[in-house]
């Protein structure tokens, strides 16, 4: 992985998660707010093409840090900073073990793939956060805001991995290759 | 082992799943300041990005906001009416009112900064928004300061002129709406809560709109809702997390009806009581409590591309009259 130009894509990313993101969200009317979670495909196209575990785990956990430090409202009255980068560590590193199980070129699995991503991270990290703040008040509406979010960013996944693919080599350094190499790449942990 | 420059990847990753934990176990004691230091970080770039997303929502946007219909218009024009009553009616229990009069026949006085008045609007632009949408909150570009303070109200800010902002008396409570309080506040950034999310709280009046017409219980029988027995009925207000406001435990008898409104009920202040806060859209029985009605409010600001706002700036609070 080139970190540094990861860690600018990261900034560019929530940047446009906290500005151009409320203009993608939309209300479910006794439910709440769903919206996209922009990082979430960038840390699935990562855990897709990354070398090695890793750097996975790393650019997962960045990425949930970036989230956590932007993200107040959840159960209880504000937010821990923690959680979302422990669970999106995680979820990336879920979804690279199930890259070798599956066709990852494929749009639908991409979106399937992304949709586990969030559904994993995004419920954990509200039950860790209503667990923390010992607050269950709304988490079941929430839970289901986390659903809907997973769906909603599992669509917008097809069209995220094409756009990361083409500036894949700036932040890439050694993309993961099928086969031996992979296995290799493995080896290395 | 796996190696990047010297540094084995296993051990950064092991000390970042370990930070986590201790932020985790941290809480806000470590949330707050680190959030408040990336705000600093995000604040340039989010404000440009904020105002083509608030442009985006106010061109195409659905939640509330649009523009007026014949009713609606009218109804303002009838509060506009019953607010220069109410104002009228606190100038003749003032005091100093017989000197402010005077003051305002000379000109400098009358368009220079109102002194009247026991707040201060520090202006203010709303700079990102939250990245997940499980709460709802904005950052504003105004923090310490400038005076801002955790707990502040903060209205829309519709007003044109400095003219206009400084006649706070006449102008804010007609033209303007609440649209939160600040939470934690940062030297230069400040977060706000908004009327809609889950947290948000905040005493209330819900205020009997007299253009339709309601009878309501009488000391022996009913009789018509009218200016002189239209009391305001006291209440919370509380965000219900998607797009609007709940409010429960209002009696039956108040005869409260769609269409009515939800002002502001701020202690310590005149001039920020009666703030506009949203309109009743529903009125339903509290499953609760029986004989009692839970009112839905919808939002009079668009809070979906909320942009500029005013932070009210108390000037009661200790060390303020430098600020006057």
């Amino acid at each position: 992985m080139r970190w540094i130009p990861f860690v600018i894509l990261v900034y560019v990313l929530i940047v446009l998660q906290t500005t151009m993101g409320s203009a993608l969200t939309f209300v479910w009317q006794g439910v709440g707010r769903i919206g996209p979670d922009l990082l979430a495909i960038m840390a699935v196209f990562v855990a897709l093409r990354a070398s090695t575990l890793l750097d996975t785990m790393i650019a997962g956990w960045i990425l949930g840090l970036a989230l956590g430090l932007t993200a107040v409202g959840g159960p209880g009255t504000a937010t821990s900073l923690g959680p979302m980068s422990l669970t999106y560590a995680m979820a990336a590193g879920l979804i690279f073990k199930l890259r070798e199980v599956v066709f990852s070129d494929r749009f639908l699995t991409q979106a399937a793939l992304a949709f586990v991503f969030c559904l994993f991270a995004h419920m954990s990290w509200l039950l860790i956060q209503a667990t923390l703040a010992w607050a269950w008040d709304g988490v079941g509406r929430m839970l289901i805001q986390a659903l809907g979010l997973a769906v909603y960013t599992g669509l917008l996944m097809m069209v995220g991995f094409r756009l990361l693919r083409r500036i894949e080599r700036w932040f890439i350094g050694a993309p993961m290759r099928r086969g031996r190499g992979a296995r290799g790449a493995l080896r290395m942990m | 082992m796996a190696k990047r420059d010297g540094i084995p990847l296993q051990w950064v990753l092991t000390v970042m799943l370990g930070l986590s934990i201790l932020m985790s176990v941290a809480g806000q004691g470590v949330a707050r300041p680190a959030r408040e230091m990336f705000q600093y970080v995000m604040i340039a770039p989010t404000d440009i990005g904020m105002y083509l997303a608030t442009t985006f929502r106010r061109a195409f946007g659905d939640e509330g906001g649009q523009g007026l219909s014949a009713e609606q218009a009218e109804a303002i024009n009838l509060r506009q009416r019953l607010l220069k009553n109410e104002v009228a009616y606190l100038r003749g229990r003032l005091a100093d009112s017989e000197q402010r009069v005077r003051d305002l026949t000379n000109f400098q006085e009358m368009f220079g900064p109102a002194k009247s008045v026991n707040c201060v609007l520090i202006p203010a632009r709303v700079v990102a928004g939250e990245s997940l949408p499980y709460g709802d909150s904005r950052t504003v570009g105004v923090g310490e300061r400038q005076g801002a303070r955790a707990g502040d109200r903060v209205t829309t800010r519709r007003l044109v002129t400095d003219r206009a902002k400084a006649m706070v008396k006449l102008n804010v409570l007609g033209a303007n709406a609440l649209v939160g309080y600040l939470g934690d506040t940062g030297a230069f950034t400040a977060k706000l809560i908004l009327v809609t999310d889950r947290n948000f709280h905040t005493p209330a009046f819900v205020d009997r709109d007299l253009a339709n017409a309601r009878m309501i219980p009488g000391p022996t029988k009913e009789v018509p809702l009218t200016g002189k027995n239209n009391e305001l009925i006291p209440c919370t207000a509380v965000g219900d997390g998607w797009s609007g406001m709940v409010v429960r435990g209002i009696s039956a008898d108040k005869r409260v009806q769609v269409g009515d409104w939800l002002v502001t009920s701020i202690p310590k202040t005149v001039f920020l009581n009666k703030v506009p806060i949203g309109t009743v859209v529903e009125v339903r029985d509290d499953p609760q409590q029986a004989g009692f009605q839970e009112l839905i409010i919808a939002p009079d600001a668009d809070l979906a591309a909320l942009r500029r706002v005013y932070i009210v700036y108390p000037l009661w609070r200790e060390g303020a009259v430098e600020r006057r």
